[in-house]
């Protein structure tokens, strides 16, 4: 099972699920092994160094070579709660080092999200999973940790369109957790703004105050939480350190125009936005389709939130919105469709939390129920997947099985 | 005699004519359908089917005989009853009881209290709201009924006519709390809806605005023939001239939820149900108790007789008679005939 | 060989697990069992940033509690133990029981926890408006003293004798108590059939079948056990708990009961086709959306999508003796107010009604938790309904707040709709230091064209502070024809804002009777004609939050000496046009021509 896993898992990392490109963008992969450098890494004493040339000896049975001691040095400082010191051995240790290279990423990036440092620890973790990628030497367990501490990462950060592919992976090999199933099948019905979310952003923040991706997210929590002047100043001191038609950028102030209620302003972000491309935040184009919507381009807007939900087919305000629209145009089968789905969606937004927290097999069924309703077929099958991770047993899933096998007959 | 009842398939049987509506009649069907239950329900007869039988006073439908007294049919037991608000005793002693929740009016015999007439189970149906009962100037009954804005005279025979309303315009009378009437016949009425006091003719007919009082609760007259009026307002005792002058008699709120009035002589007397008492008043004077607390819980209507003051109690569900000297004893004995305007106070 | 592999304590340490802590549910609290909610003289935010009071606005509230005398704490039992059962708090009902003229106020209360431990101390009570400006209370002396673990409260004649009833929802057995017109209540729960056995929150009371008579809607909440509640586990509380959210209870079903005209209802949720589910009810309003002539119901659901019932004709073939049944078709969905413009359900608590943009259709107005907007449905003239919360300026102030009972008046008397709302979070969690616990109360000015402006700071010191609010009534409580307020709280007593704002203009009041139509004129539509803006004013079934307000009808003139037409549509179809309309409190009578001018009582 391990070995399948392992296989499995490099072909979806090979494959991507749209991750690749993403893993490779910032991934950095410029630490090779430097010689015979005997320069220390910050933090570290020849004491201290030569106190762990001697414990690997004494362990191993052998002259450890530098990144050998680096590594021992390392996880003792981590055992000592040292992190910052164990993060500077660790990235001494070159990324093409047979041994020690992937682990080293690996650690780097837990120990960077320990010590608040968002932006580094990401670039350690995707480091790490393109090394996988182009070499598996890890078990498959580290792989899928890491891949969790992304996601974690893109959620604190309401990073959801980057957070997605690295859930796909998660799906693909089955390792999802009930939490991890929820937020890939249904982003957009859960709450982001919760408190817990919102202080380790501000954590992040405190280490790196000018991080614009943080900045940016916390434009998101401040603005839902009706704070709109200091989301507002967050905003602008981004300013300068991005190019202005940055999306990331455009789309938080989007969000804050809108529900700050500056309409004027939000029209006028719309109408400059830049032509569209498919990786642009959904939040780009659910406005530009609302803004359609709202000059009565009812048949553009209904192709804007038709590019959401080909990305993302349980997108709630692309569903919602897309319904009234098509009822304008006339398309009233196609309209009962959408608000048929947007009805659903509403229900499965109340039993997420009885799945992702509580693992409730009656509210999974439910929601396999619910979205064989909505024909969400390939959500339904995912639940039911969940369902039989979590054992849950065949007199419950077996009748939303059937109506799903029925329905994919059709 | 049993009859069709034109509106409902079965067999019905009239209870009491309830209104002239000139060229119609109302008549109130029972429909028994089971031991102790019935639905009750109102139906229009034609003047055509209708004929004046001997010895009558009003007409009767003749496609069933009017059934008179319903005392077999009572959804109560007899005696028993259920939430008595207003009472009066006629000439020959017999009292009269306005029962709020039987619904309808008992009346003492020799053996204790029968309902004498049953209004309609069904809400916003004749006499399913009696609230108040007088006796007008020919000694027959008057009843104050919310749940259709109405006024019915009551014969000695039991049947019922509306008195103020017409088939196309709703009755002017929304809450009828307390009847009195004047020694014209001229009936007044209390009405907590509009907080008015209302004139009706003797005979019935349109009513007049007579006073603006808030919340009137309780009415009667005075040997001068100036109308004692007992209310919510500001003043809670006003006295009212023929003419429609008025004056106040208790200035301010000494009452906390007065009921009912009745005058003997030079003085009043009030129920105030929260206070579980009856007050005397005389004007110039502040009022003064005659009788509180146990057994009284809440006095609402009250009346005069020679030995006293008689007092209903709707949270006692007993009558009372409470002596001019403050004395207090069971009223629902039978009692002889009574003259209400000989009795003196102390 | 790979080198050593890191421990898993080591992958594990420090590490936050997955991105379920980005979700909202469970917030780490740090309150403390033994906190005490601050009492009204020092009620302040959670957070040290205490706004300053901005001058004068178009509104004046002023807190008359204590000089009228209105005392009232509802009995909670909040142990610190984070029961969601403690959440709902109360209401309130404005009637005028004894007919005196002067609005009386009664307030639902609860008790200990379970309810076998009920102690017998704790009743619902009715404060009489004994005399000008002071309250009493008379809850003995009515007879309608009982303790249930009370919510909301439902005002209307159930028995069309001209007094109003009173229908009292709780958890567990609900009542039903019966004006006997004399001062005191009798109460015919059993004999009506009507006790439940559910957690409702609120009622209606309304006619829904058209035979005039008072049929009953109850919303119920959850399914919940007050011997075993539900607690949520959470590490960074002081106490270990946090108050677990409604998505973890199972939903209970409404109930819709239907008036047989003799005292009794019967249950007709199915014949009618009252079949929502998902169903977590808080609040309720009917009233005829689409004017079709037959009442429809919306159910403002927590957390779940509402429900917009339209109602539709009787069965004309019903059984003698038995209520026609009304059929309803649940169509939200459908035709909107199911969810917000996101696609999103609300978890919604309280709803209004009022032609907010003037255009003549009553449209809806639904409270929210906090860090989510409340949302203002537009009636698209009888078509449906659409979200245009964020073209009203109401989403932005009520992000930081959690609304509960809510109401459209025209505070001012300038024909326009104003709005308020009273808000208070439904857990203590003051310790993340995000979260506050008591909430300022919100009241908005309309600015015409369908816009609003949060005047709360310039409308009197009560909207200065911060409450845990939960029921809120209007009522006319002086009579001098300014829209008052009532509002219940948790943890603090209710309180009394008498509105002695400077005024456009005159008002006239009108309180309608049915004759035909239901006693208390339940869903008669009041059409203000002849201004340059011509608008409707009606009376709903339900309304606010667990809570019942004055029926009569408020028409503000700006700054016009009449009216030029009032034109009244009663619930049976029947409609009684009012010319040229004088300032002034009056009462119509369905069938009647002319209205009947009411003195009302004076205040200083």
């Amino acid at each position: 099972m391990r070995t399948t896993l392992l296989v499995v898992l490099s072909v979806v990392l090979s494959v991507g699920i749209g991750v690749g490109t993403w893993i490779a963008t910032n991934g950095d992969s410029d630490r090779t092994a430097d010689g015979d450098d005997r320069g220390l890494p910050d933090g570290v004493t020849l004491q201290s160094f030569t106190a762990a040339e001697r414990e690997f000896q004494a362990n191993y049975g052998r002259e450890p070579d530098r990144i050998d001691t680096l590594s021992w040095l390392a996880e003792r400082l981590v055992g000592e709660g040292d992190a910052a010191t164990a993060v500077a051995c660790f990235r001494e240790i070159p990324d093409d080092d047979p041994r020690y290279g992937h682990a080293a990423r690996l650690q780097e990036g837990q120990l960077l999200l320990k010590l608040h440092k968002a932006r580094e620890a990401e670039r350690s973790l995707r480091t790490y999973l393109r090394l996988e990628r182009d070499e598996p030497r890890s078990p498959p367990e580290d792989v899928i940790h890491a891949l969790r501490l992304l996601v974690d990462l893109c959620g604190v950060q309401q990073r959801l369109e980057d957070q997605r592919p690295l859930l796909g992976l998660l799906a693909a090999v089955d390792a999802q957790s009930p939490h991890e199933t929820m937020i890939f099948l249904f982003p957009t019905q859960h709450r982001w703004v919760g408190g817990d979310a919102r202080k380790r952003l501000e954590g992040f923040l405190e280490t790196t105050p000018d991080d614009t991706n943080l900045l940016l997210a916390r434009v998101h929590y401040l603005t839902f939480a009706g704070e709109f002047e200091a989301a507002a100043r967050d905003l602008e001191s981004c300013g300068d350190r991005l190019e202005p038609d940055d999306l990331d950028r455009i789309s938080a102030e989007l969000v804050l125009l809108d529900e700050s209620g500056r309409l004027e302003e939000l029209e006028a972000a719309v109408a400059s936005l830049p032509a569209y491309t498919e990786r642009e935040p959904w939040i780009v184009t659910l406005h530009r389709g609302r803004a359609a919507a709202r000059d009565g381009r009812h048949d553009e807007a209904v192709v804007e939130f038709e590019r959401l939900l080909e990305k993302l087919p349980t997108h709630g305000p692309a569903t919602s919105e897309i319904a009234a629209s098509l009822a304008v145009l006339g398309r009233d089968e196609d309209a009962a469709f959408a608000r048929r789905r947007t009805s659903v969606l509403g229900r499965v937004s109340n039993r997420l939390t009885r799945v992702s927290q509580y693992g409730e097999a009656a509210a999974l069924v439910d929601m396999a129920g619910l979205c064989l309703e909505g024909d969400f077929l390939e959500e339904a099958a995912a639940l039911i997947r969940l369902g039989e991770r979590l054992g849950v047993g065949d007199g419950e899933l077996g009748s939303v099985r059937e109506r799903l096998a029925e329905k994919d007959a059709r | 005699m049993a009859a069709d009842c034109p509106l409902t398939s079965g067999h019905c049987v009239p209870i009491s004519l309830l209104r002239e509506y000139g060229a119609e009649y109302l008549v109130s069907c029972r429909r028994r359908r089971a031991e102790r239950e019935s639905t009750d329900s109102a139906v229009r007869v034609p003047e055509k089917d209708v004929s004046r039988p001997r010895g009558l006073r009003q007409p009767v439908a003749n496609r069933a005989a009017l059934l008179l007294a319903v005392t077999a049919w009572a959804s109560s037991s007899a005696g028993e009853f259920v939430h008595p608000l207003d009472v009066v005793v006629d000439a020959e002693g017999t009292v009269y009881v306005a029962d709020r929740r039987l619904p309808g009016v008992w009346r003492s015999t020799k053996t204790g209290f029968e309902p004498f007439v049953v209004g309609a189970k069904r809400f916003r149906e004749p006499l399913n709201a009696v609230r108040c009962i007088a006796l007008d100037g020919d000694g027959r009954l008057l009843v104050g009924d919310s749940a259709t804005r109405e006024v019915y005279r009551i014969g000695s025979k039991g049947h019922v006519v509306g008195l103020t309303s017409k088939p196309s315009e709703p009755g002017a009378i929304g809450i009828p709390n307390d009847i009195a009437v004047d020694s014209n016949g001229v009936i007044h009425v209390a009405d907590l809806e509009s907080h008015r006091i209302w004139r009706v003719p003797a005979r019935g007919g349109k009513p007049e605005e007579f006073a603006s009082v808030r919340g009137p609760r309780g009415l009667d007259f005075d040997e001068d023939g100036r109308l004692w009026v007992v209310c919510h307002g500001e003043d809670q005792v006003l006295r009212f001239t023929p003419d429609g002058r008025s004056e106040v008699v208790v200035a301010g709120r000494p009452f906390r939820f007065p009921n009912d009035i009745v005058v003997v002589g030079e003085t009043a007397y009030v129920t105030d149900g929260y206070a579980k008492s009856v007050l005397a008043v005389r004007t110039g004077e502040r009022p003064n108790v005659l009788r509180k607390g146990g057994p009284l819980s809440n006095p609402v209507g009250l009346t005069a007789r020679k030995d006293g003051l008689i007092v209903v109690d709707s949270r006692a569900r007993r009558l009372f008679r409470v002596g001019f000297d403050g004395t207090i004893g069971d009223a629902e004995e039978p009692v002889g005939p009574d003259d209400a305007t000989e009795h003196t106070t102390e | 060989m790979i080198a050593a592999r890191v421990p898993s304590t080591l992958l594990l340490a420090g590490l936050l697990v997955g991105c379920g802590s980005a979700s909202d549910t469970e917030q780490p609290p740090t309150v403390t069992p033994t906190d005490n909610v601050k009492t009204t003289a020092e009620n302040r935010d959670a957070d040290s940033n205490v706004p300053e009071a901005q001058p004068d606005g178009p509104f004046r509230f002023d807190d008359v509690t204590s000089a009228w005398n209105v005392e009232f704490e509802r009995m909670d039992d909040i142990a610190g133990s984070h029961r969601l059962l403690e959440a709902n708090g109360g209401g309130v009902g404005v009637l005028d029981y004894d007919r005196d003229g002067r609005p009386d106020l009664f307030f639902t209360n609860g008790c200990r926890l379970p309810l076998r431990e009920r102690t017998g101390e704790y009743t619902h009570q009715l404060h009489r408006q004994s005399s000008d400006g002071q309250f009493e209370d008379v809850t003995d002396e009515t007879g309608l003293r009982d303790e249930t673990y009370g919510h909301g409260v439902a005002v209307g004649d159930v028995d069309g004798d001209g007094f109003d009833d009173l229908y009292v929802c709780a958890y567990g057995r609900n009542e039903l108590w019966l004006n006997n017109g004399d001062g005191t209540f009798v109460q015919t729960t059993d004999e009506a059939g009507v006790a439940g056995n559910s957690w409702s929150s609120s009622a209606a009371l309304a006619d829904l079948n058209r035979d005039g008579l008072l049929d009953l809607y109850v919303v119920n909440y959850v399914l919940e056990n007050d011997e075993t509640p539900r607690l949520c586990q959470n590490a960074e509380s002081p106490d270990g708990f946090v108050q677990c959210p409604p998505t973890l209870f199972d939903a209970s079903d409404d109930v819709l009961y239907l008036s047989e005209g003799t005292g009794r209802f019967v249950d007709a949720t199915d014949d009618a086709g009252i079949d929502g589910v998902d169903g977590k009810g808080l609040g309720v309003a009917v009233l005829d959306f689409d004017r079709n002539g037959w009442p429809d119901v919306y159910v403002a659901n927590d957390g779940t999508p509402n429900f917009l019932y339209l109602g539709e004709p009787a069965d004309a073939g019903h059984a003698p003796g038995r209520p026609a049944v009304p059929r309803f078709r649940e169509s939200s969905t459908q035709v909107g107010g199911s969810v917000d413009r996101d696609g999103r359900p609300g978890a919604s608590m309280g709803v209004a009604v009022g032609d907010f943009d003037q255009d003549g259709w009553s449209d809806l107005f639904l409270t929210h938790f906090h860090l989510s907007t409340n949302t203002l449905y537009r009636n698209l003239e009888g078509s449906g309904f659409e979200d245009v919360t964020r073209t009203t300026g109401l989403g932005p102030p009520s992000r930081a707040v959690l609304g509960f009972g809510t109401e459209f008046a025209d505070f001012d008397n300038d024909r326009r709709l104003d709005l308020v709302v009273t808000n208070g979070h439904v857990d203590d969690r003051r310790w993340t230091g995000r979260e506050p616990y008591q909430m300022r109360p919100q009241v908005f000015a309309s600015l015409g064209g369908g816009r609003f402006e949060d005047v709360s700071l310039a409308s009197g010191s009560y909207f200065e502070k911060a409450w845990v609010g939960r029921g809120l009534a209007l009522a006319d409580l002086d009579g001098d024809r300014r829209v008052d307020l009532v509002v219940s709280h948790q943890r603090t007593p209710s309180v009394a804002l008498r509105n002695v704002s400077e005024t456009t203009g005159p008002a006239v009041l009108l309180e309608l009777v049915g004759t035909r139509s239901n006693r208390s004129a339940i869903g008669a539509r009041v059409h203000v004609e002849g201004w340059d803006e011509e608008f409707t004013r009606e009376v709903p079934g339900g309304a606010s939050f667990q809570s019942s307000s004055d029926r009569r009808v408020h028409v503000g003139m700006g700054d016009a000496h009449v009216v030029p037409r009032l034109r009244v549509v009663w619930p049976s179809g029947r409609t009684t046009t009012l010319d040229e309309v004088l300032p002034g409190t009056y009462l119509l009578v369905e069938g009647h021509r002319f209205p009947m001018p009411l003195e009302p009582p004076s205040h200083d």
